[in-house]
């Protein structure tokens, strides 16, 4: 036996207080002169034996309450030997993490996953021991903790259980695993566990060998054990993805989608309808995908229009399945009136030819019509040009600048304009590379031109994949490919590092065949620069004559004019951050979330620098959330979460990969906090196990009943 | 009955009411030298013919009944019944024992008062009394008397008794039996806080002299009932040690013990012939008086 709290065994030194107070206890006394005094005698002698047991044995009784209540204090608990002896059942030290990722959200048509594992994870603090401890966190991609601290509270731990949600996040369970180690080796007392209640997903497993090594490396002081829940494989349709193939949107103007959808079951899935809708309406545009094999994705493209400028929510949909969340997917965009592009030629008015037409790739006559609004300037008109009217400016075989044009450059852009620099014959490299107000808007340094190798007689863009977003549409075979873009001379372009003015790095756009960088962009100041390594023309190259020309050059423009798309779609758990004027600052804001029908108020608008900033970080679900501000009846904007398409991929990590997890070896961890010095040589091999206050506290309450009877009794006239 | 304050206090009128309508009658015969309301153990030659008995010589030919001689040729005397006196002797305990009481009265003055009451009552009716106040010995003694002047002579005595010794009541009743030399009624009055083998003894040689004894053990509430809470110092009288305790851990024993001392001096009484009447000093000295006159009025007429 030992004691969880040996340092209220101090307190058995209070055993001497019914004995000093029977000792020094002087009663009232009073005195009366008295004749019969020998029958006072006759009656003493036959009593005073029973007097004095009668004493004693009240003396007793009374010292064992103290005695017992110190004990209760002390917390006894039976000592756990490694030989088996003692009890078997002992309490304990437990985590639980219930996997909240979005796949738990699969159901067998009765109920989800999550609520299984609630279920388990329920009856689990159901069998915990008297004296056993628990805490609670959520895990998906990121941890959540409901109950922080191990707690002997077990109905906080369910009523936390009941009041647990389900997110549409990815799965990693080593970041819980690590979390739940950490508390145990803070706060763990007796046996020490980790359970989880997941589904087991492959992408849960991700980081299985750390987790591996760290039940390894903490084999003595906790185990760790996982508990799966559903079937493996599955049946499940998702939208895998959503992208806008054009990339701009504008008012009135045909939005084209791509909306990949993947059949992540073992039967073939025929018949499946696609729709997409803008802002919660009616779809605008549906197709059907006639089959899908197991494991394919089939990409479809619709489109939608936004007769409004201003934020707005598309969503695709297919027919709902076990898995809901992953059966439609919202992306959020922002909608323009028009973009003003200025094509700066550099020599002549061939120059920027290609790349006028193909940024208004319309008949003339309807070009008033058409979003995006190109003109064009001569280097030398740039001295006095109001360069804040337009949305972008490409330079196209531009020698140089005047130093006030490259100053007047270097404003616009740093105030928050877009550059496209197309180099060519004409490009002057001292100028590009040195010069102090135009160089550091570049992303990359250009070096002397170069021909294609002689072997090859050209050279060409990379082949898929595509990491940056300008290119990825290419990602998808059905758009065609970009390597076929060939260029016979071009600048090697040779990235800068991200320094002083530019604190962002620079980011390749698309590579060469052989690696190098053909295309650099990079955030400067508040606007953003694209520099190529070759022509805009077809003098060093065929790209303005390729048919991925124009959808390139609109997602150029796109990307080098939206500052906000990125921050308005969202990974589930990500801190939705937004700028609004300062005029907002101090006002309250609501957020209408994607499963309710009402703002619910937030809080305020931050206080900035120059402008107001509105922060909310609970983005647990995937959908589209609106941001109001006071009273407003329109949202100020709108973001979108969008949930992890690895998620809805049901496969399970094969058991046999898991097993150790699956069939544990329990570990009892003993507690240095509580063990008596004296003890400690021979603890290495016992553990605190069972407390056993409720026998102890059973006594107590019969010898204070004991003790009440006998006073009683004993003060019955004899 | 009220508090002492004078002699006159003694005297309680509502007993002595109630004693002079019942009269204090002899259960026995008393011999004495006057015509009264006690029967005598003498037959005489007086007013009342008693019985006839046979002439033996030394009979004074005076009592023959002639007229039986006449008829019959036999000698026969005429006997008559006497009237005589009674002499009561009043037995006070005296002993510091007697002065313990819970209340307003203590023992010793329960018991002058019942002395007091019942000398005048016996003087009243013109009989005689005698008066002791005794501890180990007899230490006040009024002598014979049957002049009802003297009852403040026996008040003033009986007042001016301070109690103070031991109590030896076998000696006091044999000194009664020894001195005492007609036949008369002795009563005692004592809580018999003594050697109870003593006080039978004496009991005995009252009853052997001739004499009827008539007990009134007089206890006082508290002794009878020990309705004490708390822890209570009892301080000995007579030399008895003091003695601390808490009352409720021994009131049954001690309860019982009281029962059975009264129940042996009942008994006591009982085998010699005498009176036992138990007088708790809480209850009124007429009431208790009366009750017991009333007693003996009915057993004296059978």
């Amino acid at each position: 036996m030992t004691f969880l709290n040996p340092a209220m065994l101090f307190g058995i030194l209070a055993v001497a207080l019914p004995i000093a107070i029977h000792l020094l206890s002087r009663p009232r006394v009073r005195e009366f002169r008295w004749a019969a005094t020998r029958f006072l005698l006759a009656s003493m002698k036959k009593n005073s034996r029973r007097l004095q047991v009668e004493d004693l044995l009240l003396l007793i009784v009374r010292c064992l309450i103290v005695a017992l209540l110190v004990l209760l204090f002390a917390r006894p608990a039976w000592l756990i030997s490694s030989l088996g002896l003692g009890p078997r059942t002992v309490p304990s030290t437990t985590v639980i993490l219930l996997d909240n990722s979005a796949s738990m959200g699969q159901t067998d048509s009765i109920r989800s996953r999550f609520d299984l594992g609630k279920e388990r994870a329920t009856e689990t603090l159901s069998k915990l021991l008297p004296g056993s401890t628990a805490a609670l966190y959520l895990v998906s991609n990121h941890t959540r903790a409901l109950v922080a601290k191990p707690t002997a509270d077990i109905s906080l731990l369910h009523r936390q259980l009941d009041l647990a949600t389900l997110s549409d996040a990815g799965t990693d369970l080593y970041t819980g695993i690590r979390v739940a180690a950490d508390v145990l080796k803070a706060s763990g007392r007796g046996e020490c566990k980790i359970i989880i209640f997941t589904d087991s997903q492959i992408p849960a497993w991700g980081n299985l060998s750390k987790i591996l090594q760290l039940q390894e490396d903490n084999k003595d002081k906790f185990s760790i054990q996982a508990s799966v829940l559903g079937n493996s494989g599955e049946d499940n349709l998702a939208v895998s993805a959503l992208d806008m193939v054009g990339k701009v949107a504008a008012v009135n103007q045909p939005i084209h989608c791509s909306i990949t959808v993947t059949n992540w079951g073992r039967k073939t899935a025929t018949k499946i309808t696609v729709k997409l809708a803008a802002d919660d309406g009616n779809p605008q545009d549906q197709t059907t995908i006639e089959q899908i094999e197991p494991g394919a994705s089939r990409v479809v493209s619709l489109t939608v229009r936004f007769r409004q400028p201003g934020y707005h929510s598309i969503t695709a949909t297919i027919p709902p399945d076990r898995l809901l969340s992953d059966n439609q997917r919202s992306t959020v965009l922002q909608v323009i009136q028009q973009i003003r592009a200025l094509v700066v030629d550099g020599e002549s008015d061939r120059d920027g030819l290609f790349l006028k037409e193909a940024l208004a790739p319309v008949a003339p006559s309807k070009r008033p019509d058409y979003y995006l609004k190109v003109s064009s300037a001569r280097p030398s008109e740039l001295d006095a040009a109001d360069l804040g009217k337009n949305d972008i400016i490409f330079l196209s075989n531009v020698a140089k600048l005047s130093v006030r044009s490259s100053e007047n450059l270097n404003r616009y852009v740093n105030a928050g304009g877009a550059l496209v620099v197309f180099p060519g014959p004409a490009t002057d490299l001292g100028f590009y590379n040195t010069d102090p107000n135009f160089s550091p808007l570049l992303p990359a340094a250009l070096n002397p031109p170069v021909d294609a190798p002689a072997n090859k007689k050209y050279e060409t863009w990379q082949s898929a994949p595509y990491d940056h977003p300008i290119a990825s549409l290419w990602n998808n075979p059905d758009f065609g490919s970009l390597n076929t873009v060939r260029f016979t001379r071009f600048f090697p372009l040779t990235p800068r590092p991200a320094v002083g003015t530019n604190p962002s790095p620079a980011h390749v756009v698309i590579k060469y065949a052989n690696g190098d960088p053909a295309a650099v962009e990079q955030a400067v100041g508040k606007g953003h620069v694209i520099v190529f390594g070759s022509t805009g023309t077809t003098a060093w190259g065929t790209l303005p004559i390729h048919p991925a020309f124009i959808p390139l050059l609109a997602r150029v423009v796109a990307f080098a004019t939206s500052k906000s798309d990125e921050t308005l779609n969202l990974n589930p758990g990500d801190s939705f951050a937004y700028e609004v004027a300062s005029d907002d600052e101090g006002r309250d804001f609501s957020i209408q979330r994607p499963d309710e029908k009402n703002p619910r108020p937030i809080g305020k608008v931050e206080f900035g620098e120059h402008s107001g900033m509105i922060r909310y970080g609970d983005t647990d679900n995937a959908g589209v959330y609106r941001v109001f501000i006071g009273d407003d009846a329109t949202p100020k904007v709108l973001f979108a979460v969008q949930g992890d398409p690895a998620e809805s991929n049901l496969q399970q990590e094969p058991k046999a990969e898991i097993d150790t997890l699956l069939n544990p070896a329990p570990v009892i961890v003993h507690d240095e906090a509580t063990t008596p010095k004296a003890d400690k040589a021979a603890s290495s091999s016992s553990a605190p196990g069972a407390e056993f206050w409720l026998p102890l506290a059973i006594a107590l309450f019969a010898l204070v009943v004991l003790d009440t009877a006998m006073a009683h009794l004993f003060s019955q006239a004899k | 009955m009220s508090a002492p304050d004078s002699k006159q206090s003694y005297l309680d009128p509502d007993a002595i009411a109630r004693g002079e309508n019942l009269g204090i009658l002899a259960r026995t015969v008393v011999e004495g030298y006057r015509v009264g309301e006690h029967r005598s153990p003498y037959r005489g030659f007086a007013i009342e013919f008693a019985q006839h008995r046979e002439y033996t010589v030394g009979d004074d030919p005076r009592h023959l009944d002639w007229k039986v001689l006449g008829r019959t040729d036999r000698y026969y005397i005429k006997q008559y019944e006497q009237d005589t006196n009674l002499v009561m002797h009043l037995l006070v305990d005296g002993s510091e024992s007697m002065t313990y009481g819970s209340g307003r009265v203590t023992k010793l003055h329960y018991a002058k008062a019942l002395a007091a009451c019942l000398a005048y009552l016996v003087l009243l009716q013109r009989d005689a009394v005698s008066v002791s106040l005794f501890d180990t010995t007899t230490r006040e003694h009024v002598v014979r008397t049957d002049s009802l002047g003297k009852i403040h002579h026996i008040m003033d005595r009986l007042a001016a008794f301070e109690a103070s010794e031991k109590t030896d009541l076998g000696v006091a009743m044999e000194d009664i039996a020894r001195v005492a030399r007609a036949r008369g009624l002795v009563v005692v009055m004592s809580d018999l806080f003594d050697d109870e083998a003593g006080f039978i003894k004496g009991l005995r040689q009252l009853r052997f002299s001739g004499h009827e004894v008539i007990v009134f053990h007089i206890l006082d509430q508290a002794e009878i009932e020990f309705v004490f809470d708390g822890q209570v110092r009892f301080i000995g009288l007579e030399g008895s040690p003091t003695v601390e305790l808490c009352p409720a851990d021994i009131r049954k024993t001690y309860l019982a013990e009281i029962d059975a001392m009264k129940l042996r001096m009942r008994q006591a009484c009982d085998t010699t012939g005498s009176h036992y009447v138990l007088a708790n000093t809480s209850q009124p000295l007429a009431e208790v008086l009366s009750g017991y006159l009333v007693f003996r009025h009915k057993v004296s007429a059978r």
